[in-house]
């Protein structure tokens, strides 16, 4: 095969494959899910379903349980879906204790084979800062009114998925910069899907799912692929930037102008961080990732 | 009688292991691995950390044993933009899997070479592997060690451990590992 056609069959896998599966997921599901989940929990299955779909078709199935910790985001958003849709609508303690249960479940799996590099100290430091990650996460994406939950939420998730993505292929791992992309295209679908569903929308199961896979995400970008420090911070900044639609004129804003400040927002430390890459990275060193 | 009986059973529960024991020397041993790059050359690529037990009886040596453990993150290929792609998770993962080993389990003796077969452990899977294993004369070294050298190779199929990125597109499948040790006698 030749590159051309590896590089075309790779972004259909991860950018187009995704679109379809988060929109067709989201609006089955929408069908078939009860009143009090067809809005907020078809969007976390659309996103799910984009994103997994896109997973095992780039990465393959690697079987249950898991091997390699990436292999097990998919999972761990699932665990979301379930725990969410079962007991995610009733009030923000269970909502909370919920996200410590997932939370514990990712931070085990993910930092558990760091033991040998990190003593205890820098262990609780990490594990300290991740949870305060998650937690901001939480009051960020449960923080928005129930009525401003509208479509540019979507947009908010593609934009922090896509530099996720960014910084881990510029900075060493096509594979998980293509399944970082899987979740931003996934999102996509969902604001596609949004245009003729008016009812989807992102609630506390969307939130959640969206949650895990971006701190299973970021954590595997980190520790594992390596990506500098600075890019990962400055991706993982995107995902504050809904907080900005909290300011009093961006409230009773229409569709576009909240969804183009919310992006441009979100994408200005994405922008940092791919200028810290492009700028850090050795000009002698043209290796093209095996293309 | 009874004492020999139970003797005999506690021997017959470990492997007849029998021979000179060799510790690997990393700073005088060489881990390459080949695979084709477009269908058309083969690329090269060394690790630069190695360690290991050879057991070698030059008498017998199909009694021997082979442990060589290797440095997943020590990948070298004259390109630290590749290098840290290949430590990540598109190929050895290095920071979940940080070594990958193999332990013999059988070896024949075929003509001057050993056929070495045994576990190869790569990504946390674990399938065997034979390699063909020339085995050198010995040598005095500094201080009067006696040293010993250990020419190997196969050819894997990388898939089979789960590491697919690039088949199909640039980069082959099958990987073929030369590795060149060098033994100092315990």
């Amino acid at each position: 095969m030749q590159s051309t056609e590896m590089i075309v069959e790779q972004l259909f896998k991860s950018a187009v494959l995704p679109v379809i599966a988060g929109g067709a997921g989201a609006f089955l599901s929408s069908r078939i899910l009860p009143d009090r989940l067809r809005g907020d929990g078809a969007a976390a299955v659309g996103m799910l379903a984009g994103f997994a779909v896109s997973f095992y078709a780039v990465a393959g199935f690697g079987g249950f349980p898991p091997v390699r910790v990436d292999q097990w985001v998919p999972f761990l958003g699932l665990a979301a879906v379930i725990l969410f849709a079962i007991a995610g609508h009733k009030n923000t303690a269970i909502r909370g204790i919920l996200h410590l249960v997932l939370m514990a479940g990712v931070l085990w799996i993910f930092y558990k084979p760091l033991g040998r590099l990190y003593n205890t100290w820098e262990m609780i430091m990490w594990i300290g800062g991740s949870i305060a990650v998650w937690a901001a996460l939480w009051l960020s994406w449960e923080g928005v009114e129930e009525s401003e939950r509208h479509k540019e939420l979507f947009l908010a998730m593609v934009v922090t998925a896509t530099g996720i993505s960014l910084v881990s292929v510029m900075d060493g791992s096509a594979l998980i910069g293509q399944v970082s992309g899987a979740l931003a295209a996934s999102c996509g679908g969902l604001f596609l899907a949004s245009l003729f569903l008016p009812g989807l929308r992102i609630g506390p199961t969307g939130a959640a799912v969206f949650i895990t896979l971006t701190v299973g995400l970021l954590l595997n970008t980190y520790h594992y692929v390596e990506v500098h420090a600075v890019a990962s911070v400055l991706a993982l900044s995107a995902g504050f930037a809904i907080n900005i639609l909290r300011l009093p004129f961006l409230r009773e804003a229409g569709l576009i102008k909240r969804s183009v400040v919310v992006c441009a927002v979100g994408l200005a430390p994405i922008v940092a961080a791919v200028v810290f890459l492009l700028t850090g990275a050795p000009p002698e060193d043209e290796y093209d990732y095996g293309y | 009688m009874k004492y020999a009986a139970i003797l005999l059973s506690v021997f017959a529960l470990f492997p007849a292991v029998a021979g000179d024991v060799f510790n690997v020397d990393g700073g005088h041993s060489s881990i390459v691995f080949s695979v084709k790059h477009n269908n058309i050359a083969d690329f090269y690529g060394r690790f630069n950390k190695v360690d290991g037990t050879i057991t070698y009886d030059a008498g017998n040596p199909t009694a021997g044993s082979f442990e060589i453990t290797i440095d997943a993150g020590s990948v070298d290929t004259n390109s630290d933009r590749r290098d840290k792609h290949l430590r990540n998770a598109d190929f050895f993962n290095a920071v979940q899997f940080p070594e990958v080993t193999f332990k013999s389990t059988s070896i024949k003796q075929k003509g001057d070479a050993l056929h070495v077969t045994g576990d190869f452990t790569m990504l946390g899977k674990t399938k065997p592997v034979t390699f063909e294993i020339t085995v050198s004369d010995t040598a005095q070294g500094r201080g009067g060690t006696t040293l010993r050298g250990f020419n190997a190779k196969t050819t894997i199929k990388r898939s089979e451990w789960g590491m697919t990125y690039g088949i199909g597109g640039s980069l082959g499948d099958e990987v073929t590992i030369i590795a060149s040790l060098e033994g100092i006698h315990k």
